[in-house]
């Protein structure tokens, strides 16, 4: 992974979790903050600090970020491009 | 053809390759020539139905000349002229229903015609003879079907009874009686529609205009989008981290130790869920009445046994609980539960502001006392199906808690009769929420008493199945609650469309209405949509059926808040009008097209709107969406909860 295509999230105890940019921008939140014009100290680093969730709880929403991602895209391929309009 | 192999049946075999002698059995008796019939196999019942009534014998004359001539063709037994004689089948009447009957008609009526197309291939000589036979044979079945019609007739409208539909004209010319002391008779509506002067008869004539110098159909010019295929308009939402970790919760609901510090609209998810899934019970509950819980939501208390109730309930610390909600509580005896485990203490349940206890079938009067007189801060009553409460149950609320009282659901308390409490009702003032569906004794005279005390804070009635109404109360609504925000007047067939003008002079600012089965015309309601359209969050137009393009046009013309529409069963509305309204309402979010089969992939599929989900058609899951508009957090639905004056003072000083 090029280091432009990733971001680093860091818990409440310092732990880093490096993942794609593209499955950290499923977080509206994040996504605001890497985005949006203004000199954030995140978008220059691309890191972002959660001083208040821990790490356990940071692993498992990396987790769900892939996992979305996933879910997303294997929706389009398997359930065909007419379904998916109403799939939801 | 002939079931050789079964042992029941008895072939009377004169001619092996005739395949409609048969014997059926019945069940009754034996046939005239002292064979046992056996009941009867559904298999043989259409074909044989023919030979055994009311046949009588000929001799057997008519037989040989059959054998005779060969057995080429297939021919009836009527023609061999071996039907039997009048047997007890023929002069019971009851041993036939009414279904075995219609197929002897048919069967009847089939092989006539055959026999005279057929009959022509026969040597002239065995034909008039055999066809002589067949004749008298037919002229006394006829005579025999004849009969039997005038007596199944009558068996026949016995059963019909049982089908009908509760719509008998006696109950219409009552109404009509108490609708003309009303004054205000149908064909006066009709001829009145639009003249008084207003928003909704300007709308009603720029409708009408409309329609005349174009069809209306040619004015909704909507295309399919041909970019079907295109995948950035629509991506599908992977369901959010929330959501998940919800349903995981719910599956293993077995290993939560404690609810403590969860919120409680997450708490209130989690006992839906755990409702749903129909994985609620005891365990749960102390979970949820630990500590000192403001909110105790459950939708669904089936479950709930008395000593479960009173157990969990005793040691429960309610001083701080806001709302209390035991939907479905059927099977407690809440009249003791209120009496021993809630009101133990005389302030137990002093902040208590909002209760609902539908379906509660056992909850009587003297335990709805109990509860209001421990919970003086009452702001939000639900007692929807609580079927054993009377008019002193309305009377009690209304003196202990007055003008405090906010929001009011009898739906369906039949033992309520809407006269009787009227008194009781000059008492709320500040009603805001109002619901009486399914009470048959609503009248006119109801709403316009009730409408003169509440009807500048009313801003929800639901007024569905309430049989008597009339025109007349959608004009006293329309001319004093301005500021009504839901209406529900389903299944309302007396109300015309002189009433939907009434309502859209008056009530601006609708945002929820909901129409079934009302015989409001497409015009008018295209005109409510012109004048009334702009603040609409959610229309049902279930079983209208004469909504159709016009109304369609004012939709996507006006209805730019509209979240969900359902036009279940409307069969007027064509794939065009349907995709117009989906690509104009930009903030549709639902869309319910049950029963809609004139609707097809062409507007399902061909649509832009990316957000909104369409239920009713393909095999989609019908039920994911029920909650999709629910708001999060809601006390009561139109105005903050407010402290009453006492717990206020207790809290402060």
């Amino acid at each position: 992974m090029k280091k432009e295509d990733t971001v680093k999230l860091i818990s409440a105890e310092g732990f880093e979790f490096v993942i794609d940019k593209k499955a950290a921008m499923v977080s509206q939140t994040i996504r605001n903050m890497l985005t949006s014009p203004g000199s954030f100290a995140e978008t220059e680093h691309g890191e972002v600090t959660f001083p208040e969730i821990s790490t356990t709880i940071l692993e498992k929403i990396c987790q769900y970020f892939y996992w979305s991602l996933q879910y997303a895209s294997c929706n389009v391929e398997l359930l065909g491009l007419a379904d998916c309009q109403h799939e939801h | 053809m002939i079931n050789q192999n079964k042992e029941e049946i008895i072939v009377i075999a004169s001619d092996e390759s005739d395949s409609e002698v048969e014997v059926i059995g019945y069940t009754f008796g034996y046939n005239a020539k002292g064979k046992q019939v056996d009941s009867e196999t559904p298999y043989d019942r259409m074909e044989n139905l023919s030979l055994e009534l009311g046949m009588v014998t000929v001799d057997n004359a008519a037989a040989q000349s059959s054998l005779v001539t060969g057995g080429t063709r297939r021919y009836t037994r009527e023609e061999k002229g071996k039907a039997n004689v009048v047997d007890e089948s023929w002069l019971s009447l009851k041993a036939i229903d009414s279904d075995l009957l219609t197929d002897y008609y048919e069967s009847i009526r089939s092989t006539e015609p055959t026999e005279d197309i057929e009959a022509g291939t026969w040597q002239p000589a065995a034909s008039d003879a055999r066809s002589d036979l067949a004749e008298r044979a037919l002229r006394q079945a006829d005579q025999a079907l004849r009969i039997r019609e005038a007596s199944t007739q009558e068996s026949w409208r016995e059963a019909a009874k049982r089908f009908a539909r509760a719509n008998d004209p006696n109950q219409n010319n009552r109404n009509k009686s108490s609708s003309q002391k009303q004054g205000s008779p149908t064909s006066r509506a009709v001829e009145q529609l639009g003249k008084s002067p207003g928003p909704f008869s300007e709308a009603l004539k720029m409708v009408r205009e409309r329609t005349s110098k174009r069809a209306v159909q040619q004015l909704i010019e909507w295309k399919p989008s041909e970019e079907k295929q295109n995948q950035n308009i629509t991506t599908p939402f992977a369901p959010s981290l929330l959501d998940v970790s919800l349903k995981a919760l719910a599956e293993n609901a077995e290993g939560i130790v404690s609810l403590e510090l969860v919120p409680d609209n997450l708490r209130r998810r989690l006992t839906d869920m755990l409702c749903d899934m129909r994985k609620m019970n005891l365990n749960v509950l102390n979970l949820l009445l630990q500590g000192c819980p403001t909110e105790i939501r459950i939708k669904n208390c089936s479950w709930l046994t008395d000593e479960q109730f009173q157990q969990t309930f005793r040691n429960c610390q309610t001083k701080d609980l806001r709302v209390l909600q035991l939907d479905l509580c059927g099977q407690c005896m809440l009249d003791f539960a209120f009496r021993d485990a809630l009101t133990h203490s005389s302030d137990s349940l002093s902040r208590l502001a909002i209760v609902s206890l539908r379906g509660a079938c056992r909850l009587s009067d003297s335990g709805l006392k109990d509860l209001v007189m421990s919970a003086r801060a009452l702001q939000s009553i639900n007692l929807g199906h609580c079927t054993l409460l009377t008019c002193d149950a309305i009377n009690i609320i209304a003196e202990s808690l007055g003008s405090n009282l906010r929001e009011l659901y009898i739906d369906d308390c039949q033992k309520i009769n809407a006269m009787l409490i009227l008194p009781a009702f000059k008492k709320f003032k500040h009603l805001e929420v109002l619901s009486v569906a399914g009470i048959q004794t609503i009248s006119d005279q109801f709403v316009s008493e009730i409408i003169t005390v509440c009807g500048q804070s009313i801003k929800e009635l639901d007024l569905a199945d309430c049989l008597a109404l009339t025109d007349c109360s959608l004009k006293t609504i329309g001319s004093n609650c301005a500021d009504l925000c839901a209406l529900n007047i389903a299944n309302l067939h007396n109300l015309t469309d002189l009433g939907l003008e009434y309502l859209a002079n008056g009530c601006k600012s609708i945002q929820k209405l909901k129409l079934c089965r009302n015989g409001f015309s497409d015009e008018a309601m295209a005109a409510f949509l012109e004048c009334s359209g702009e603040s609409l969050m959610e229309l049902l137009l279930n079983n209208m059926t004469k909504v159709g393009p016009n109304t369609a046009l004012s939709l996507a013309k006006h209805s730019r808040k509209l979240l969900s529409l359902d036009i279940s069963w409307c069969r007027r509305i064509t794939n065009e009008a349907l995709g117009l309204i989906v690509d104009s309402c930009s903030s549709l979010k639902l869309l319910k097209v049950f029963g809609c089969r004139q609707i097809t992939n062409v507007s399902l599929n061909g649509h832009s709107n990316p957000f909104v989900r369409i239920i009713g058609l393909n095999l989609t899951p019908i039920l994911d969406h029920v909650n999709l508009l629910e708001p999060e957090e809601v006390l009561l639905r139109y105005s903050p909860l407010t402290m009453s004056q006492e717990v206020w003072n207790k809290e402060i000083c």
